[in-house]
């Protein structure tokens, strides 16, 4: 296992250069920032002067290699708009995006696992359908519409919790609750079909031969074995929770990550998106890695040695 | 010597629900199994051994349904008992062995926790007194390093070991019965010995008696005091073992001998029942066997023989009686 991690810590090395690689090809693609950042009457000298000044007249390769160095320590350069390191600004949002990926994620799994385990063993039954077709539903809502509804019902007509913004717990409830409906509607169905496979395994019939009770086998011995994938939705989703919730993140004013990327793409603050792609892309690489780590931990069988 | 009965099914029907109606996989089926003995009980694939041994320990599938005038297991009525009273039988009373080691154990969970699990349902002792009895009965099936087996996964063992860790997860509780189905049809020939040695050895020591099912006829030879012959969803003969050796009479039981290879076999090809086993939904009129079975007549179309007791403690189901079968050798 530790043998493991270090090759697996080691990998991520490479991805993460290469992903330094796309962010930067992307931003010189993107266009040319001295347009935004100098007055709309300034002249081509003066564009030009700006231009050298900030090194962007040197050939690309040697752009790349600066920026991969300063990377490195840290220093992804100033924001334009706020005139502060890029990456600082970034971090500052992090614990709110953190904040609303776990409450939202708690929340899904929460909702997910008694619903996906309950439609399993009433499989057909009207509760089973219901619960199918609110899954289906679930996914099938945008966004943006959950939350606003959420606001219009939760918020303004029973006025349980606040419209938007931040500070409290009480703030935190309606997005994580908007972010965490898509999410249970995935796992459910998943947790059904895992456990509607899994009670016809021959280990089953050997749990029930033993004299253990229908809800400790399945609770016990089925569950356990239906965890494996969904432990995979999510870490494919925590990534998406911290770094892309930008729809639920504008319409409750949550200060998180997305929010503040599609702010500064909006400005063209090249600094400030490259480091929170360059985060995301962390998030994405360190929730595979705990996904990986997890799985070994639940199954046995998984050894990566 | 009358031994005291344990088990004593009477007439027994297991039916399947499916799409096109109810189809019947077990008919009529009533055996007795006695005190510290091992009944075989024989037949193809499909003949209903299995869903017979399931019914007994309740764990037939959804889709199934049991009927029987009684299943008696030590004076108490398994199909009367409550839910509770069921589970507080299966695996202290009534253990069973499946057929496929590999698939039979958790594989998320230590081969420790496994057989700790049915220990502490069924024994009031701490886990630590589990753990030891755990140890105890991992040195009963011959397991090496019992200590580090238990805090193993069953994907770190062979087949062979896997189901000497089902075997003793079985007997851990002194079972009065326990069920094997085809316990040694997974294992190869070298292995299949040892545990079948291994669970004669067992049977002694913990006066349990057991009800093996298996299709080989090698393996009868080798285990049981008694055997039961099924053939579609009936008994169709029983009889203690040298005597079915010596003599089967029913047709089908002739057939099953017949077509195992012999060591003194001369050349040519094996013998073998022609035809195959009819499925539930097309069951033949009158004698089950009678499509593929050499002596069949008129009569044999018309209505199935009755099991009927042609010699003490040997009955058979078959009109020839006992002329079904020649003597054999």
């Amino acid at each position: 296992m530790g043998k493991y991690l270090v090759k697996r810590i080691l990998q991520m090395i490479p991805v993460m250069i290469i992903i330094t690689m796309i962010i930067f090809i992307l931003l010189n693609v993107a266009g040319d920032p001295t347009v935004n950042l100098l007055p709309l009457d300034a002249t081509e000298a003066e564009r030009e002067a700006l231009r050298t000044a900030m090194g962007l007249n040197r050939p690309l390769p040697v752009q790349y290699l600066d920026f991969l160095k300063k990377a490195f320590t840290g220093d992804f350069g100033n924001s334009y708009r706020f005139n502060q390191p890029a990456l600082q600004l970034a971090m500052a949002r992090m614990p709110m995006s953190i904040q609303l990926a776990g409450a939202a994620l708690l929340f899904a799994v929460v909702m997910a696992i008694p619903l996906g385990i309950l439609s399993a063993q009433f499989a057909n039954s009207p509760f089973d359908l219901i619960i199918s077709g609110v899954s289906v539903l679930g996914r099938a809502m945008p966004s943006f519409w959950v939350g606003i509804m959420l606001i219009l019902l939760l918020a303004v007509n029973f006025r349980l919790f606040p419209v938007s913004g931040s500070g409290t717990p009480a703030h935190l409830v309606l997005p994580a609750l908007t972010l965490s409906i898509q999410n249970a509607a995935q796992i459910i169905p998943l947790i059904r079909s895992n456990m509607l496979s899994i009670m016809h395994e021959d280990y089953i019939r050997t749990a029930r031969s033993k004299g253990l009770r229908e809800w400790g086998v399945i609770c016990i011995h089925a569950f356990k074995n239906a965890l494996v994938p969904v432990v995979t939705i999510i870490a494919l989703e925590v990534p998406g929770l911290i770094g892309g919730a930008l729809i639920t993140e504008t319409v409750f004013a949550w200060p998180g990550l997305g929010q503040f990327l599609i702010q500064a793409i909006g400005n063209r603050d090249m600094s400030v998106v490259q480091v929170c792609i360059f985060l995301i892309a962390v998030i994405t690489l360190v929730a595979n890695l705990i996904a990986d780590i997890v799985y070994c931990l639940i199954d046995p069988r998984i050894r990566y040695e | 010597m009358k031994q005291e009965t344990l088990l004593q099914v009477e007439k027994l029907n297991a039916y399947f629900k499916t799409e096109d109606g109810r189809v019947q996989a077990v008919k009529d089926v009533s055996f007795q199994v006695k005190k510290g003995e091992l009944l075989a009980i024989v037949g193809e694939s499909g003949c209903g051994k299995s869903l017979t041994s399931l019914s007994i320990m309740g764990l037939t599938a959804k889709n199934c349904q049991v009927e029987a005038e009684g299943i008696e297991f030590q004076g108490e009525d398994l199909l009367k008992v409550s839910p509770r009273r069921f589970r507080q039988l299966r695996g202290k009373e009534l253990a069973m062995i499946f057929q496929e080691p590999l698939t039979s154990l958790n594989p998320l969970f230590t081969i420790g926790y496994q057989l700790m699990e049915t220990i502490r349902l069924h024994n009031p002792v701490t886990k630590k007194q589990a753990r030891e009895m755990a140890v105890e009965v991992l040195k009963k099936v011959e397991i090496p390093r019992p200590e580090r087996i238990i805090m193993e996964y069953p994907n770190a063992l062979s087949g062979g070991m896997r189901q000497r860790v089902m075997i003793a997860m079985a007997l851990v509780n002194k079972p009065s019965l326990l069920i094997a189905d085809e316990p040694t049809t997974a294992l190869d020939v070298t292995i299949q010995a040892q545990i079948l040695f291994l669970m004669k050895h067992l049977m002694k020591e913990y006066h349990t008696s057991i009800m093996f099912i298996t299709h080989d006829l090698g393996v009868v030879a080798e285990v049981a005091d008694r055997v039961m012959v099924m053939y579609a969803g009936q008994v169709v003969e029983e009889a203690n073992v040298y005597d079915l050796f010596n003599k089967p009479y029913h047709p089908y039981t002739k057939g099953l001998m017949d077509s195992t290879i012999k060591v003194d076999q001369k050349e040519g090809l094996l013998a073998t029942i022609s035809g195959t086993v009819p499925s539930l939904a097309e069951m033949p009129e009158g004698c089950r066997f009678h499509p593929r079975c050499p002596l069949a007549g008129e009569e044999c179309k018309k209505a199935c023989p009755e099991l009927r007791e042609v010699e003490p403690g040997r009955k058979v189901r078959c009109i020839h009686g006992n002329t079904g079968g020649k003597e054999n050798g």
